[in-house]
Protein backbone atom coordinates (compact mmCIF):
# COMPACT_ATOMS: atom_id res chain seq x y z
CA UNK A 1 0.00 0.00 0.00
CA UNK A 2 2.65 2.48 1.10
CA UNK A 3 4.49 1.68 -1.80
CA UNK A 4 1.40 2.08 -4.32
CA UNK A 5 1.37 5.64 -2.94
CA UNK A 6 5.06 5.98 -3.21
CA UNK A 7 4.84 5.19 -6.54
CA UNK A 8 1.85 7.13 -7.47
CA UNK A 9 4.02 10.50 -5.88
CA UNK A 10 6.99 9.42 -7.95
CA UNK A 11 4.58 9.32 -10.72
CA UNK A 12 3.14 13.17 -9.95
CA UNK A 13 6.69 14.50 -9.18
CA UNK A 14 7.80 13.11 -12.95
CA UNK A 15 4.55 14.48 -13.91
CA UNK A 16 5.04 18.05 -12.66
CA UNK A 17 8.91 18.41 -13.77
CA UNK A 18 8.04 16.88 -17.17
CA UNK A 19 7.55 20.12 -18.61
CA UNK A 20 10.65 22.03 -16.86
CA UNK A 21 13.08 18.71 -18.45
CA UNK A 22 10.85 19.28 -22.12
CA UNK A 23 11.73 22.67 -21.74
CA UNK A 24 15.75 21.99 -21.20
CA UNK A 25 15.97 19.52 -24.15
CA UNK A 26 14.16 22.65 -26.25
CA UNK A 27 16.13 25.82 -25.76
CA UNK A 28 15.39 27.84 -23.20
CA UNK A 29 17.86 26.58 -20.35
CA UNK A 30 20.91 26.02 -23.20
CA UNK A 31 24.20 27.13 -22.09
CA UNK A 32 26.60 29.68 -24.23
CA UNK A 33 28.15 26.44 -25.39
CA UNK A 34 25.39 24.89 -26.28
CA UNK A 35 24.25 27.25 -28.71
CA UNK A 36 24.75 27.31 -32.51
CA UNK A 37 27.55 28.66 -34.23
CA UNK A 38 25.46 31.52 -35.86
CA UNK A 39 23.28 32.06 -32.60
CA UNK A 40 26.41 32.65 -30.93
CA UNK A 41 27.76 35.26 -33.80
CA UNK A 42 24.99 37.72 -32.96
CA UNK A 43 24.78 37.09 -29.37
CA UNK A 44 28.72 37.50 -28.53
CA UNK A 45 28.61 40.84 -26.87
CA UNK A 46 26.65 38.58 -24.40
CA UNK A 47 29.03 35.35 -24.17
CA UNK A 48 30.04 36.42 -21.04
CA UNK A 49 26.85 36.90 -19.40
CA UNK A 50 24.85 34.14 -21.35
CA UNK A 51 25.13 31.62 -18.40
CA UNK A 52 23.57 33.76 -15.71
CA UNK A 53 20.60 34.90 -17.55
CA UNK A 54 17.40 34.12 -16.78
CA UNK A 55 15.54 31.56 -18.69
CA UNK A 56 12.64 33.98 -20.23
CA UNK A 57 15.73 36.17 -20.94
CA UNK A 58 17.42 33.71 -22.80
CA UNK A 59 14.66 33.37 -24.69
CA UNK A 60 14.50 36.49 -25.78
CA UNK A 61 17.75 37.08 -27.01
CA UNK A 62 17.53 33.89 -28.77
CA UNK A 63 14.79 35.82 -30.66
CA UNK A 64 17.01 38.54 -31.26
CA UNK A 65 19.32 36.02 -32.95
CA UNK A 66 16.29 34.98 -34.83
CA UNK A 67 15.16 38.19 -36.46
CA UNK A 68 18.89 39.34 -37.07
CA UNK A 69 19.42 37.82 -40.57
CA UNK A 70 15.72 39.66 -41.74
CA UNK A 71 17.79 43.15 -40.96
CA UNK A 72 19.89 45.50 -42.40
CA UNK A 73 23.66 45.69 -41.66
CA UNK A 74 23.12 49.38 -40.20
CA UNK A 75 20.23 47.60 -37.82
CA UNK A 76 22.58 44.64 -37.39
CA UNK A 77 25.21 46.71 -35.77
CA UNK A 78 23.25 48.20 -33.82
CA UNK A 79 21.76 45.20 -32.46
CA UNK A 80 25.90 44.27 -31.36
CA UNK A 81 26.52 47.74 -30.25
CA UNK A 82 23.64 48.09 -27.87
CA UNK A 83 23.01 43.84 -26.79
CA UNK A 84 25.08 44.35 -23.71
CA UNK A 85 23.38 47.73 -22.53
CA UNK A 86 19.99 45.79 -23.26
CA UNK A 87 20.90 42.57 -20.88
CA UNK A 88 21.45 44.55 -17.88
CA UNK A 89 18.62 46.11 -17.99
CA UNK A 90 15.69 45.32 -15.80
CA UNK A 91 13.34 43.85 -16.71
CA UNK A 92 10.76 46.62 -16.31
CA UNK A 93 13.25 49.28 -18.35
CA UNK A 94 13.07 46.27 -21.20
CA UNK A 95 9.18 46.12 -20.78
CA UNK A 96 8.73 49.81 -20.53
CA UNK A 97 11.09 50.77 -23.56
CA UNK A 98 9.19 47.76 -25.46
CA UNK A 99 5.80 49.51 -25.46
CA UNK A 100 7.32 53.12 -26.13
CA UNK A 101 9.17 51.39 -28.84
CA UNK A 102 5.76 50.14 -30.01
CA UNK A 103 4.32 53.59 -29.41
CA UNK A 104 7.29 55.51 -31.55
CA UNK A 105 5.97 52.83 -34.78
CA UNK A 106 2.32 53.82 -34.30
CA UNK A 107 3.86 57.66 -34.78
CA UNK A 108 3.54 59.17 -38.61
CA UNK A 109 6.91 59.07 -40.01
CA UNK A 110 7.46 63.02 -39.72
CA UNK A 111 6.79 62.71 -36.15
CA UNK A 112 8.99 59.68 -35.24
CA UNK A 113 11.61 62.30 -37.68
CA UNK A 114 10.79 65.07 -34.78
CA UNK A 115 12.03 62.38 -32.09
CA UNK A 116 15.30 61.41 -33.71
CA UNK A 117 16.49 64.78 -33.80
CA UNK A 118 15.57 66.25 -30.38
CA UNK A 119 17.02 63.15 -29.07
CA UNK A 120 20.13 64.13 -31.45
CA UNK A 121 19.79 67.38 -29.71
CA UNK A 122 19.22 66.27 -26.59
CA UNK A 123 22.59 64.03 -26.78
CA UNK A 124 24.56 67.21 -27.67
CA UNK A 125 24.14 68.80 -24.48
CA UNK A 126 26.67 68.45 -21.87
CA UNK A 127 25.96 65.83 -19.66
CA UNK A 128 25.62 68.24 -16.40
CA UNK A 129 22.56 69.81 -18.51
CA UNK A 130 20.85 66.20 -19.24
CA UNK A 131 21.35 65.47 -15.38
CA UNK A 132 19.43 68.53 -14.52
CA UNK A 133 17.11 67.85 -16.80
CA UNK A 134 17.10 64.30 -15.12
CA UNK A 135 16.21 65.56 -11.57
CA UNK A 136 13.57 68.19 -13.09
CA UNK A 137 10.99 65.72 -13.59
CA UNK A 138 8.50 65.64 -10.87
CA UNK A 139 7.77 62.65 -9.24
CA UNK A 140 4.40 61.04 -9.68
CA UNK A 141 4.56 58.47 -6.50
CA UNK A 142 5.43 60.25 -3.82
CA UNK A 143 7.06 58.68 -1.03
CA UNK A 144 4.06 58.80 1.49
CA UNK A 145 2.13 56.90 -0.71
CA UNK A 146 4.26 53.92 -0.38
CA UNK A 147 5.79 54.44 3.37
CA UNK A 148 2.69 54.84 5.03
CA UNK B 1 5.54 21.20 3.61
CA UNK B 2 3.77 21.76 0.44
CA UNK B 3 4.14 19.34 -2.42
CA UNK B 4 4.28 20.81 -6.22
CA UNK B 5 0.85 20.28 -6.68
CA UNK B 6 -0.12 21.99 -3.98
CA UNK B 7 1.71 25.46 -4.92
CA UNK B 8 0.68 24.52 -8.35
CA UNK B 9 -3.05 24.27 -7.42
CA UNK B 10 -2.77 27.48 -5.19
CA UNK B 11 -0.87 29.59 -8.07
CA UNK B 12 -3.49 28.43 -10.47
CA UNK B 13 -6.15 29.49 -7.84
CA UNK B 14 -4.50 33.23 -7.01
CA UNK B 15 -2.83 33.95 -10.50
CA UNK B 16 -5.61 35.87 -12.44
CA UNK B 17 -6.52 38.06 -9.39
CA UNK B 18 -2.81 38.78 -8.47
CA UNK B 19 -2.47 39.67 -12.05
CA UNK B 20 -5.16 42.22 -11.69
CA UNK B 21 -3.88 43.32 -8.63
CA UNK B 22 -0.31 43.82 -9.82
CA UNK B 23 -1.50 45.82 -13.02
CA UNK B 24 -4.19 48.14 -10.33
CA UNK B 25 -0.98 49.01 -8.52
CA UNK B 26 1.44 49.43 -11.49
CA UNK B 27 -0.86 50.54 -14.24
CA UNK B 28 1.47 48.59 -16.84
CA UNK B 29 -0.02 45.53 -17.56
CA UNK B 30 3.33 44.37 -18.93
CA UNK B 31 4.98 45.04 -15.91
CA UNK B 32 1.97 43.28 -13.68
CA UNK B 33 2.72 40.33 -16.03
CA UNK B 34 7.03 39.89 -15.15
CA UNK B 35 6.19 41.12 -11.37
CA UNK B 36 3.55 38.24 -11.14
CA UNK B 37 5.99 36.01 -12.72
CA UNK B 38 8.82 36.96 -10.37
CA UNK B 39 6.60 36.67 -7.77
CA UNK B 40 5.61 32.68 -8.46
CA UNK B 41 9.16 32.02 -8.95
CA UNK B 42 10.42 33.37 -5.49
CA UNK B 43 7.58 31.51 -4.19
CA UNK B 44 8.62 28.55 -5.24
CA UNK B 45 12.15 29.20 -5.10
CA UNK B 46 12.26 30.60 -1.53
CA UNK B 47 9.32 29.37 0.41
CA UNK B 48 8.71 25.88 -1.68
CA UNK B 49 9.58 24.24 1.69
CA UNK B 50 6.68 26.09 3.79
CA UNK B 51 3.60 24.36 4.69
CA UNK B 52 0.75 25.57 1.97
CA UNK B 53 -1.80 27.11 4.67
CA UNK B 54 1.18 30.25 4.26
CA UNK B 55 1.26 30.87 0.43
CA UNK B 56 -1.05 33.24 0.11
CA UNK B 57 0.37 35.36 3.16
CA UNK B 58 3.66 34.96 1.70
CA UNK B 59 2.88 34.77 -1.73
CA UNK B 60 1.36 38.57 -1.00
CA UNK B 61 4.16 39.55 0.67
CA UNK B 62 6.29 38.34 -1.75
CA UNK B 63 4.27 40.13 -4.72
CA UNK B 64 4.23 43.57 -2.76
CA UNK B 65 7.82 43.62 -2.78
CA UNK B 66 7.91 42.27 -6.00
CA UNK B 67 6.14 45.71 -6.44
CA UNK B 68 8.16 48.36 -4.42
CA UNK B 69 11.22 47.27 -6.25
CA UNK B 70 9.32 48.23 -9.34
CA UNK B 71 8.20 51.52 -7.92
CA UNK B 72 11.65 52.59 -6.68
CA UNK B 73 13.18 51.64 -10.36
CA UNK B 74 9.86 53.73 -11.62
CA UNK B 75 9.58 56.30 -8.97
CA UNK B 76 9.25 59.22 -11.42
CA UNK B 77 7.30 58.03 -14.82
CA UNK B 78 8.00 57.93 -17.83
CA UNK B 79 6.41 60.88 -19.37
CA UNK B 80 6.60 60.17 -23.07
CA UNK B 81 2.79 58.33 -23.00
CA UNK B 82 1.48 61.58 -22.84
CA UNK B 83 3.82 63.56 -24.77
CA UNK B 84 3.51 60.84 -27.83
CA UNK B 85 -0.11 61.38 -27.71
CA UNK B 86 0.79 65.30 -27.82
CA UNK B 87 2.27 64.30 -30.87
CA UNK B 88 -0.76 63.25 -32.84
CA UNK B 89 0.56 59.10 -32.07
CA UNK B 90 -2.32 56.64 -31.55
CA UNK B 91 -1.38 54.10 -28.94
CA UNK B 92 -3.33 50.80 -28.47
CA UNK B 93 -2.10 51.26 -24.40
CA UNK B 94 -2.22 54.86 -23.80
CA UNK B 95 -3.10 55.40 -20.23
CA UNK B 96 -5.25 58.15 -20.81
CA UNK B 97 -7.47 56.63 -23.03
CA UNK B 98 -10.93 56.21 -22.24
CA UNK B 99 -11.28 52.69 -19.85
CA UNK B 100 -14.74 51.94 -21.38
CA UNK B 101 -13.16 50.86 -24.38
CA UNK B 102 -10.65 48.44 -23.67
CA UNK B 103 -13.47 46.05 -21.57
CA UNK B 104 -16.38 46.41 -24.04
CA UNK B 105 -13.32 45.14 -26.78
CA UNK B 106 -13.02 42.40 -24.32
CA UNK B 107 -16.90 41.35 -23.99
CA UNK B 108 -18.84 39.67 -26.94
CA UNK B 109 -21.67 41.51 -27.97
CA UNK B 110 -24.79 39.34 -26.93
CA UNK B 111 -28.28 39.77 -26.39
CA UNK B 112 -28.50 42.52 -23.74
CA UNK B 113 -26.54 45.15 -25.31
CA UNK B 114 -27.43 47.58 -22.73
CA UNK B 115 -27.25 45.98 -19.96
CA UNK B 116 -23.65 44.69 -21.05
CA UNK B 117 -23.02 48.37 -21.44
CA UNK B 118 -23.96 49.38 -18.15
CA UNK B 119 -22.26 46.52 -16.59
CA UNK B 120 -18.76 46.99 -18.05
CA UNK B 121 -18.97 50.92 -17.46
CA UNK B 122 -20.04 49.73 -13.74
CA UNK B 123 -16.67 47.30 -14.02
CA UNK B 124 -14.18 50.31 -15.23
CA UNK B 125 -15.46 52.77 -12.88
CA UNK B 126 -15.24 50.49 -10.03
CA UNK B 127 -11.06 49.49 -11.56
CA UNK B 128 -10.66 52.93 -11.90
CA UNK B 129 -10.93 53.78 -8.20
CA UNK B 130 -9.34 50.88 -7.21
CA UNK B 131 -6.65 52.35 -9.02
CA UNK B 132 -6.95 55.41 -7.36
CA UNK B 133 -6.04 54.19 -4.24
CA UNK B 134 -3.11 55.08 -1.70
CA UNK B 135 -0.89 52.07 -2.49
CA UNK B 136 -1.64 50.73 1.31
CA UNK B 137 -5.28 50.87 1.35
CA UNK B 138 -5.62 49.34 -2.44
CA UNK B 139 -3.24 46.60 -0.78
CA UNK B 140 -5.35 45.95 2.33
CA UNK B 141 -8.45 46.29 0.43
CA UNK B 142 -7.77 43.63 -1.99
CA UNK B 143 -6.08 41.22 0.52
CA UNK B 144 -8.95 41.69 3.16
CA UNK B 145 -11.54 41.26 0.86
CA UNK B 146 -10.92 40.20 -2.50
CA UNK B 147 -7.94 37.23 -1.55
CA UNK B 148 -10.52 36.31 1.41
CA UNK B 149 -7.01 37.22 3.65
CA UNK B 150 -8.40 37.77 7.37
CA UNK B 151 -6.76 40.66 9.00
CA UNK B 152 -3.56 38.76 11.08
CA UNK B 153 -2.66 37.57 7.40
CA UNK B 154 -3.08 40.34 6.11
CA UNK B 155 -1.18 42.21 8.62
CA UNK B 156 1.78 39.93 8.59
CA UNK B 157 1.89 40.28 4.76
CA UNK B 158 2.01 44.14 4.97
CA UNK B 159 4.34 44.47 7.43
CA UNK B 160 1.97 46.45 9.93
CA UNK B 161 0.21 46.32 12.48
CA UNK B 162 -3.56 44.46 12.43
CA UNK B 163 -4.63 48.23 13.69
CA UNK B 164 -3.47 49.74 10.56
CA UNK B 165 -4.60 47.31 7.92
CA UNK B 166 -8.25 48.07 9.69
CA UNK B 167 -7.63 51.54 8.88
CA UNK B 168 -6.37 50.90 5.38
CA UNK B 169 -9.20 48.58 4.98
CA UNK B 170 -11.84 51.01 6.27
CA UNK B 171 -10.48 53.96 4.46
CA UNK B 172 -10.70 52.34 1.21
CA UNK B 173 -14.01 51.33 1.78
CA UNK B 174 -14.55 54.54 2.30
CA UNK B 175 -13.17 56.82 -0.91
CA UNK B 176 -14.66 53.33 -2.52
CA UNK B 177 -18.46 54.61 -1.20
CA UNK B 178 -17.75 58.13 -2.27
CA UNK B 179 -16.66 57.18 -5.33
CA UNK B 180 -20.06 54.71 -6.18
CA UNK B 181 -21.77 57.62 -4.87
CA UNK B 182 -21.10 59.97 -6.86
CA UNK B 183 -21.27 58.00 -10.06
CA UNK B 184 -24.87 57.47 -8.13
CA UNK B 185 -24.58 53.68 -8.19
CA UNK B 186 -28.05 52.35 -6.06
CA UNK B 187 -25.28 49.67 -5.24
CA UNK B 188 -27.71 46.91 -5.80
CA UNK B 189 -25.21 44.87 -7.37
CA UNK B 190 -23.38 43.95 -10.47
CA UNK B 191 -25.77 42.51 -12.69
CA UNK B 192 -25.03 39.36 -14.62
CA UNK B 193 -25.50 39.65 -18.35
CA UNK B 194 -28.01 37.77 -19.56
CA UNK B 195 -29.33 37.05 -15.85
CA UNK B 196 -32.58 38.84 -16.75
CA UNK B 197 -33.53 42.76 -16.36
CA UNK C 1 -26.74 45.17 4.53
CA UNK C 2 -25.00 48.52 5.59
CA UNK C 3 -23.71 50.60 2.86
CA UNK C 4 -20.18 49.75 3.47
CA UNK C 5 -21.25 45.73 3.27
CA UNK C 6 -22.88 47.04 -0.18
CA UNK C 7 -19.55 48.88 -1.10
CA UNK C 8 -17.40 46.19 -0.37
CA UNK C 9 -19.93 43.29 -2.16
CA UNK C 10 -20.55 45.31 -5.70
CA UNK C 11 -16.42 45.94 -5.54
CA UNK C 12 -15.53 42.83 -5.17
CA UNK C 13 -17.94 41.73 -7.88
CA UNK C 14 -16.87 43.96 -10.04
CA UNK C 15 -13.23 42.94 -9.88
CA UNK C 16 -14.21 39.47 -10.29
CA UNK C 17 -15.72 39.95 -13.49
CA UNK C 18 -12.45 41.77 -14.82
CA UNK C 19 -10.81 38.41 -13.92
CA UNK C 20 -13.34 37.15 -16.31
CA UNK C 21 -12.18 39.24 -18.97
CA UNK C 22 -9.02 38.56 -19.37
CA UNK C 23 -7.21 38.33 -22.75
CA UNK C 24 -5.89 35.03 -23.79
CA UNK C 25 -2.49 35.72 -23.82
CA UNK C 26 -2.33 36.89 -20.38
CA UNK C 27 -3.85 33.53 -19.25
CA UNK C 28 -1.43 31.59 -21.46
CA UNK C 29 1.40 33.68 -19.96
CA UNK C 30 0.40 33.31 -15.90
CA UNK C 31 -0.02 29.37 -16.43
CA UNK C 32 3.21 29.33 -18.71
CA UNK C 33 4.99 31.31 -15.44
CA UNK C 34 3.14 28.98 -12.99
CA UNK C 35 4.33 25.83 -14.52
CA UNK C 36 8.06 27.40 -14.56
CA UNK C 37 7.24 28.56 -10.87
CA UNK C 38 6.49 24.93 -9.77
CA UNK C 39 9.44 23.18 -11.82
CA UNK C 40 12.06 25.67 -9.87
CA UNK C 41 10.10 24.10 -6.72
CA UNK C 42 11.42 20.87 -8.06
CA UNK C 43 15.08 20.48 -7.00
CA UNK C 44 14.69 20.75 -3.23
CA UNK C 45 11.57 18.94 -3.05
CA UNK C 46 13.38 16.24 -5.02
CA UNK C 47 16.41 15.56 -3.15
CA UNK C 48 13.95 15.25 0.12
CA UNK C 49 11.49 12.77 -2.03
CA UNK C 50 14.00 10.91 -4.31
CA UNK C 51 16.10 9.40 -1.52
CA UNK C 52 13.02 8.21 0.41
CA UNK C 53 11.71 6.37 -2.45
CA UNK C 54 14.53 4.15 -3.67
CA UNK C 55 16.09 3.61 -0.26
CA UNK C 56 12.79 2.57 1.23
CA UNK C 57 11.40 1.01 -1.74
CA UNK C 58 15.04 -1.34 -2.13
CA UNK C 59 13.09 -3.01 -4.87
CA UNK C 60 14.93 -2.23 -8.31
CA UNK C 61 12.34 -4.29 -10.65
CA UNK C 62 9.97 -1.59 -9.64
CA UNK C 63 12.16 0.87 -9.99
CA UNK C 64 13.42 0.07 -13.11
CA UNK C 65 9.45 -0.49 -14.48
CA UNK C 66 8.70 3.06 -12.67
CA UNK C 67 11.59 4.26 -14.69
CA UNK C 68 10.41 3.25 -18.30
CA UNK C 69 6.49 4.36 -17.66
CA UNK C 70 7.94 7.82 -16.07
CA UNK C 71 10.09 7.89 -19.20
CA UNK C 72 7.49 7.32 -21.61
CA UNK C 73 4.90 9.77 -19.76
CA UNK C 74 7.90 12.22 -19.94
CA UNK C 75 8.31 11.64 -23.84
CA UNK C 76 5.10 12.39 -24.26
CA UNK C 77 4.80 15.39 -22.50
CA UNK C 78 7.85 16.64 -24.41
CA UNK C 79 6.39 16.32 -27.75
CA UNK C 80 3.41 18.37 -26.39
CA UNK C 81 5.29 20.80 -24.72
CA UNK C 82 7.09 21.78 -27.57
CA UNK C 83 4.07 21.81 -30.12
CA UNK C 84 2.44 24.66 -27.59
CA UNK C 85 6.09 26.67 -27.37
CA UNK C 86 5.68 26.37 -31.12
CA UNK C 87 2.61 27.70 -31.68
CA UNK C 88 3.54 30.38 -28.96
CA UNK C 89 6.67 31.00 -30.45
CA UNK C 90 4.83 32.34 -33.69
CA UNK C 91 2.78 34.42 -32.44
CA UNK C 92 5.39 36.17 -30.83
CA UNK C 93 6.94 36.75 -34.46
CA UNK C 94 5.99 40.29 -35.05
CA UNK C 95 7.42 42.37 -31.90
CA UNK C 96 11.02 40.98 -31.47
CA UNK C 97 13.17 43.21 -29.45
CA UNK C 98 15.89 42.37 -32.27
CA UNK C 99 13.82 45.51 -34.12
CA UNK C 100 13.59 47.84 -31.45
CA UNK C 101 17.39 47.29 -30.83
CA UNK C 102 17.86 48.08 -34.48
CA UNK C 103 15.97 51.21 -34.60
CA UNK C 104 18.03 54.55 -34.74
CA UNK C 105 16.45 55.82 -31.27
CA UNK C 106 18.19 53.12 -29.03
CA UNK C 107 16.53 52.02 -26.09
CA UNK C 108 17.87 54.21 -23.54
CA UNK C 109 15.73 57.41 -25.61
CA UNK C 110 12.70 55.63 -24.03
CA UNK C 111 14.14 55.54 -20.40
CA UNK C 112 16.04 58.55 -20.12
CA UNK C 113 13.72 60.69 -17.79
CA UNK C 114 15.84 64.07 -18.83
CA UNK C 115 15.21 63.51 -22.77
CA UNK C 116 11.19 63.65 -21.17
CA UNK C 117 11.71 66.77 -19.71
CA UNK C 118 13.42 68.09 -22.63
CA UNK C 119 10.81 66.86 -24.88
CA UNK C 120 8.50 68.82 -22.77
CA UNK C 121 10.38 71.95 -22.52
CA UNK C 122 10.56 71.90 -26.03
CA UNK C 123 7.24 70.78 -27.35
CA UNK C 124 6.18 73.19 -29.82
Amino acid sequence: MAATKRALGLLLLVLLSGPAWAEDSKSVMLKWSQLTEDQRKVLSPLSKEWDTLRPWQREKMLDIARDYPKMNAKQQARVQQRLNDWSRMTPFERENARKKYQQFQSLPPEKQEELRKKWREYQSLPEAQREGLRREQPDLYDANELDN
Amino acid sequence: MATAQELSNFLAEVERRAYRQTAYAVRDEHAALDIVQDAMLKLAEKYGARPAAEFPMLFQRILQNTMRDFWRRQKVRNLWTSLLSSFGGHSADDDEHDPLETLETGQRSEDEPEAQLERSQTIAIIERAIEKLPARQREAFLMRYWEDMDVAETAAAMGCSEGSVKTHCSRAVHALAATLQHYGFNQQGLKKPGAGS
Amino acid sequence: MNQQESTVKLVVQALDASVENLDDDVIRRLATARERAVSAMQPQWQAAGHAGVFHSLGNYVLHHRLMTSAALLLGALALGFIVTQHVIGQHQLEQGDAFLLGSELPPEAYLDKGFDTWLQQNAR
